[in-house]
């Protein structure tokens, strides 16, 4: 049974977690992440959603040749914080342009409703998807999903002073489509890379919770994310600099930028600290030259 | 203390009779200008949404009038209005402005509540009794003049696009505003409104039969006419009825979740959208799709969609109503709204609107 999941969904940890579960419990699945060719073009899709958005819509409407299904969750929210509002219409976008593509198409979709989180719940949804996979059911399930998921790296005492932290969407982190190669050209410069993905989860979100007061808490998850990776990479652990990767038009983005650079500038002792905004139109060279005069800054505070 | 508060639509004079019933000082921010847009620009980032940019630089200038304590209308997530007074205080903060910050919750619960109860806490000591006292009273006058702002409007919309000369309608609708804003007292106020309503229905009518367009969005950009370029008066004047899908009582009485008949509404609207999106988004992206599809059901000419560039539910509406236009053989007018002056090629694209939904009507175009 061929089954897709686009690529770009893959990245977070709640789906990759939940597309284990449901390796475990249906056989002979062949998960196709990326598209083979030539692909359908979304008709109907805003010009002015964020470049990943129209990334997801776009793979997962190039998938439905390969597959005979394509599962797509519907995110509502992990680990008990929200994602963002696109994540909850993805699958009527593309369900809207699935059925108006001129070549019919006859793979089926499936949308489980990620919306709660506990482990056990994860299973009752990894089960009811799976049945439906493989009975080729309607779709639309409503249960839960939780990415407890025990994080890696970020020991305090670990070396981060040849490092340079990447906090943003997972997606935009690990996507060299998305980030334009920012990680390959830190590599190329004879930097580590640190990721906000390699800390805790529940580390991210306890040290972002410092910052909320009564009902004014950063409720999206990757809001909570970033504040808390930016927040170790500042206070716990240092690396040289960090970046800040940034989709263009993107809300929690847009927000957040201006919170971390607050921050940033409240330090006594800043950090090299830098945004950078990736988007369709943006070339390679730009963020070469950017990234370029980022490292010479950090070089020249060594200097100083 | 020094009360402000942001302008969206006639909101100020629901505002402003709040705090002059209870006796509390107040700043009215400016008229939201040029400027006022170039504060909020520079302060912020390309991808703030424009509402936000409006509603800071809005703050900005009450504060150098000499306002000392900033009152925001809150809503709750996913839309960035929820965070809207985290990031204003913010950078407020990093302008080097000194100020008092007070939210009115978009969603009353108990986090809500012990929020209020401590950005009130220095504010309580600097009021009166007879301030508290007045409080109840001048809630109860906020809101029928607000009652009768929006009556003016609805009224005004309408007008407009049949009166023979629609400025005169902007001037007596100015003037009714006006004259509810001047009124304090229970019996005044509901005279200065009929008086209003009258003067504005005996405008000289030409025999033109208008259009019918709802205009549906993000609640700001609907309500305010600084943000949406004044599509509202544009279109009046090409002869169109504009009726908006929300207004300011309507967020309010949809916060509070006490208005039963708006819960039904609510669900009601969901599941009018659900062919198209089987998912609350968030914010009044579900209702733009429903309300759009209504109004091709009863029969609207067409629908103008405002959103702010960068708004994450409304673009999805966007998408949504772009597939739904044909589908219901209704024209929709998407208008992602930001900043620069678009005022001239507002104007081609809401004129060339018009022609489509007048041919459409007199069935030279199906």
């Amino acid at each position: 049974m061929k089954i897709g999941l686009p690529n770009e969904l893959l990245h977070l940890e709640g789906v990759q977690d939940f597309k284990g579960r449901i390796d475990q419990l249906v056989r002979n699945i062949q998960w196709i992440h990326t598209p083979s060719g030539k692909n359908p073009q979304p008709l109907f899709l805003d010009g002015d959603m964020c470049y990943p958005f129209k990334k997801m819509v776009r793979t997962s409407l190039a998938l439905l040749p390969d597959v005979d299904t394509l599962l797509l969750p519907r995110i509502v929210n992990l680990d008990n914080w929200l994602m963002c509002p696109n994540f909850r219409a993805l699958p009527d976008i593309v369900a809207i342009n699935k059925e108006r593509l001129e070549q019919n198409i006859g793979a089926g979709m499936v949308t489980p409703l990620m919306e709660s989180c506990h482990n056990d719940q994860l299973d009752i949804l990894a089960n009811s998807t799976a049945r439906e996979l493989q009975t080729g059911a309607g779709h639309h399930l409503s249960i839960a999903a939780s990415s407890e998921k025990a994080g890696s790296l970020a020991p305090k005492d670990s070396d981060l002073s040849r490092s340079i932290a990447l906090i943003g969407h997972p997606y935009l982190v690990s996507d060299s489509a998305l980030n334009n190669g920012v990680p390959d050209i830190l590599k190329a410069c004879g930097y580590n890379i640190a990721l906000s993905q390699e800390i805790p989860f529940k580390k991210l979100d306890e040290l972002a919770g410092s910052r909320d007061y009564y009902a004014k808490k950063m409720y999206w998850r990757s809001g909570r994310e970033s504040l808390g990776a930016f927040l170790y990479f500042t206070e716990v652990n240092r690396p040289a600099g960090i970046i800040q990767l940034i989709a263009f038009n993107c809300g929690v983005d847009a927000l957040l930028r201006i919170e971390l650079m607050s921050l940033k500038n409240r330090m006594e002792k800043a950090i090299p600290f830098m945004a950078l905004v990736c988007d369709e139109h943006t070339q390679r060279d730009h963020v070469i030259t950017r990234i370029e005069a980022f490292i010479d800054i950090i070089h020249g505070i060594k200097i100083s | 203390m020094k009360i402000t508060f942001p302008h969206l639509g006639s909101m100020y004079i629901f505002c402003k009779a709040i705090a002059e019933t209870a006796g509390i000082p107040y700043v009215l921010p400016r008229a939201t200008s040029n400027r006022t847009r170039e504060i909020g620009e520079y302060s912020t980032n390309e991808s703030v949404c424009l509402p936000l940019k409006i509603i800071l630089g809005n703050f900005v200038e009450a504060l150098e009038d000499g306002a000392d304590t900033i009152m925001m209308v809150g809503s709750g997530p996913p839309c960035r209005l929820g965070l809207y007074d985290r990031i204003i205080k913010i950078v407020l903060g990093d302008m080097g402005y000194d100020f008092r910050w007070l939210t009115i919750p978009g969603i009353f619960n108990w986090q809500a509540f012990l929020q209020n109860h401590q950005e009130t806490k220095a504010l309580r000591k600097e009021l009166s009794p007879a301030n508290f006292a007045r409080f109840p009273w001048a809630l109860i006058m906020g809101w029928k003049k607000m009652v009768w702002c929006e009556h003016l409007e609805k009224t005004a919309a309408k007008m407009r696009a049949v009166a023979c000369l629609p400025r005169e309608v902007d001037r007596v609708f100015e003037k009714g505003l006006q004259a509810v804003d001047q009124a304090a007292g229970m019996t005044s106020l509901p005279k200065a409104g009929k008086e209003a309503i009258d003067a504005l229905l005996s405008i000289r009518k030409s025999e033109r039969p208008p259009l019918k367009v709802l205009m549906v969005g993000e609640l700001y950009t609907v309500l305010e006419p600084s943000i949406n370029m004044d599509i509202e008066r544009r279109l009046g004047y090409l002869g169109v009825e504009v009726h908006r899908s929300a207004y300011f009582s309507t967020h309010i009485r949809r916060g509070s979740r006490m208005d039963r008949k708006l819960l039904k509404e609510r669900e009601s609207l969901l599941q009018v959208a659900k062919p198209y999106l089987n998912y609350d988004v968030g914010a009044e992206c579900n209702f733009s799709v429903a309300e759009t599809i209504l109004a091709a059901r009863e029969g609207y000419d067409g629908v103008v969609h405002v959103y702010p560039f960068s708004c994450m539910p409304e673009t999805n509406a966007s998408t949504i109503l772009a597939a739904l236009g044909p589908d219901l053989n209704i024209p929709i007018l998407p208008m992602a709204i930001d900043r620069q002056d678009m005022g001239l090629r507002i104007d081609t694209l809401l004129e060339a609107y018009v022609d489509v939904m007048k041919w459409r009507r007199d069935g030279r175009i199906l």
